[in-house]
């Protein structure tokens, strides 16, 4: 159809739908003239007015938010999956969902990583279950233990971990008010781990506070060991190079190596290990960041010189006590 | 020295305003993100009232992006237009994997999951309709536009009139037409 018949078209069903049913077919009729494809055109449309009524009137987005949110929703309490009950969601982040769940084989607890997203790519399924079996060889007393993972049948990957109930790095330490000695000796242990699976060429990739758990017990567990990089080699959606989901991640820890999107290697996890232990020690960032922009965030790691601990602490000590002050003039000597 | 995100975003409406058909392609991706980042936190918190989200998604999303005192009307219905067709490419995107998920065999250790409802589809095939617009859209560009904005973007009649600078009655006549050539397109499909 030329540009001018579809105008005439919509032109003549427009009018027509405006005036009353009597006066249509007259007026259609007078419209058309002897133009039969004309008369045809209008009326196959004309016909299916009742039909379209309702239709497309429900916005796409208002029967479907989860659309645009992603495939992720929710397990529920008491659901199964696999071996697994779902007990509770613990925890939500941007990419994935972790719920508590019982091992119903194994009579335990265990976390599960529910990712919001499919990649169920036949390239992907191989990676995950390559990495899976090395992660799962990973057994540190401060690496909270991979057990295992699978994809449900949505396709979307979980992980089983081993449940740690315990309190963020940062959180534990200032709550505490932890001297600094005793920081510096989780920071350690936190360090070993690292080293251990670095022995075993396991890099972490996202080393973060809320990554590095303390237990009742005052030890600490790193979680999430190489999970990033299960999830790294295929993008969450295809066709959209904006959406990495190594962008999704909190890049703030990030080794300027990393936000540039080059190769990490074991040297990556201590740089975001040192991130880590300034920020611990000096209550900031090394950089300074307006605001959560990635884009701006990865400017200042890769651009900034970060300004030295010793010069953010001034003044982070004053409220303790004159006896972790003097620590903290021995560490600042040391 | 880095700029905020709603820096950007303000200055590349305006760069559009003016006709920079560039400044639309790398304001895509940034509404792309803050639509899903807001869409996850709207189901999240399970809000009951669902017609309203649609709207409210792209006014938040606009609200979030971009800086209101720099800005005009223009500006911003330009951002409803780009919001709309985000909207459109996420919700066509997705329908288009959850049906390649449906067919492709996966390595599933998993079958228990089978209870878990799906989330809740519109009644129309929306990869069907999206291939039906795009026929629609050649002969008739503004009415397609029209059900970008209506449907995918959740706009209502006035503020279509405002990004398509066309009178209100004229977009409910391109609506009432525009519905009835797409449903007949869905409907000889189907047949």
């Amino acid at each position: 159809m030329n540009a001018e018949a579809a105008e005439r078209v919509a032109e003549i069903v427009e009018q027509t739908l405006e005036l009353p049913t009597v006066e249509r077919q007259k007026y259609v009729t007078a419209a058309c003239g002897e133009d039969v494809d004309l008369r045809r055109e209008v009326e196959s449309l004309l016909a299916l007015e009742h039909r379209a009524r309702d239709f497309i009137e429900q916005p796409a987005l208002a029967a479907a938010p989860e659309f645009i949110a992603g495939p992720g929703s929710a397990l529920k309490p008491g659901e199964n999956l696999d071996d697994y009950k779902i007990i509770s969601l613990i925890g939500e982040g941007g990419m994935s969902e972790v719920y508590l769940a019982d091992d119903m084989k194994l009579r335990r607890k265990v976390a599960i990583k529910l990712l919001k997203f499919g990649l169920s790519t036949a390239s992907f399924i191989r990676h995950f279950q390559q990495e899976e079996w090395i992660l799962a060889g990973l057994v540190h007393p401060n690496i909270a233990q991979l057990y295992g993972g699978a994809l449900t049948a949505k396709g979307l990957p979980y992980f089983v971990m081993e449940y740690v109930d315990g309190v963020r790095l940062d959180d534990y330490c200032r709550e505490r008010q932890l001297p600094i000695i005793q920081q510096l000796k989780l920071f350690r242990k936190i360090a070993a781990a690292v080293s251990y699976a670095h022995q075993r060429l396991i890099i972490h990739r996202d080393i973060k506070p809320a990554n590095i758990l303390i237990t009742k017990e005052g030890e600490p567990k790193l979680l999430d060991f190489g999970i990033a990089k299960l999830l790294d080699p295929e993008r969450s959606m295809a066709g959209d190079q904006t959406m990495t989901l190594a962008a999704a991640m909190t890049p703030e820890y990030a080794s300027p190596e990393q936000v540039r999107g080059e190769t990490m290697t074991t040297a990556s996890d201590v740089y975001s290990l040192g991130v880590v232990l300034y920020e611990l020690l000096t209550g900031q960032r090394p950089y300074r960041i307006k605001d959560r922009n990635p884009a701006e965030i990865a400017r200042a790691i890769t651009e900034q010189e970060p300004a030295r601990p010793s010069t953010g602490c001034q003044g982070r000590w004053k409220f303790q006590t004159p006896n972790s002050e003097s620590q903290t003039a021995s560490w600042r000597s040391g | 020295m880095g700029t905020r995100a709603s820096d950007d975003v303000t200055q590349l409406l305006k760069e559009w305003s003016a006709g920079d058909s560039n400044a639309a392609a790398k304001l895509m991706p940034l509404v792309y993100e803050e639509l899903r980042r807001l869409a996850r936190s709207y189901v999240a918190r399970e809000r009951a009232d669902h017609t309203l989200q649609a709207t409210a998604l792209v006014h938040e999303t606009y609200l979030r992006l971009a800086d209101q005192t720099q800005l005009n009307w223009k500006d911003r219905v330009h951002f409803y237009g780009i919001a709309a067709r985000v909207m459109r490419r996420i919700l066509v995107e997705h329908a288009r994997a959850h049906r390649s998920t449906k067919r492709g065999g996966l390595a599933q250790k998993i079958s228990l999951e089978e209870a878990r409802e799906l989330p809740a589809e519109t009644d129309v095939d929306l990869l069907k309709l999206d291939s039906a617009l795009e026929s629609f859209a050649k002969d008739y560009p503004r009415k397609s536009e029209v059900v970008e904005l209506k449907f995918f973007g959740g706009l209502d009649a006035r503020e279509i009139a405002e990004v398509l600078q066309v009178s209100e009655k004229t977009v409910l006549r391109d609506w009432n037409f525009a519905k009835l050539w797409l449903c007949r397109a869905l409907t000889q499909d189907a047949a």
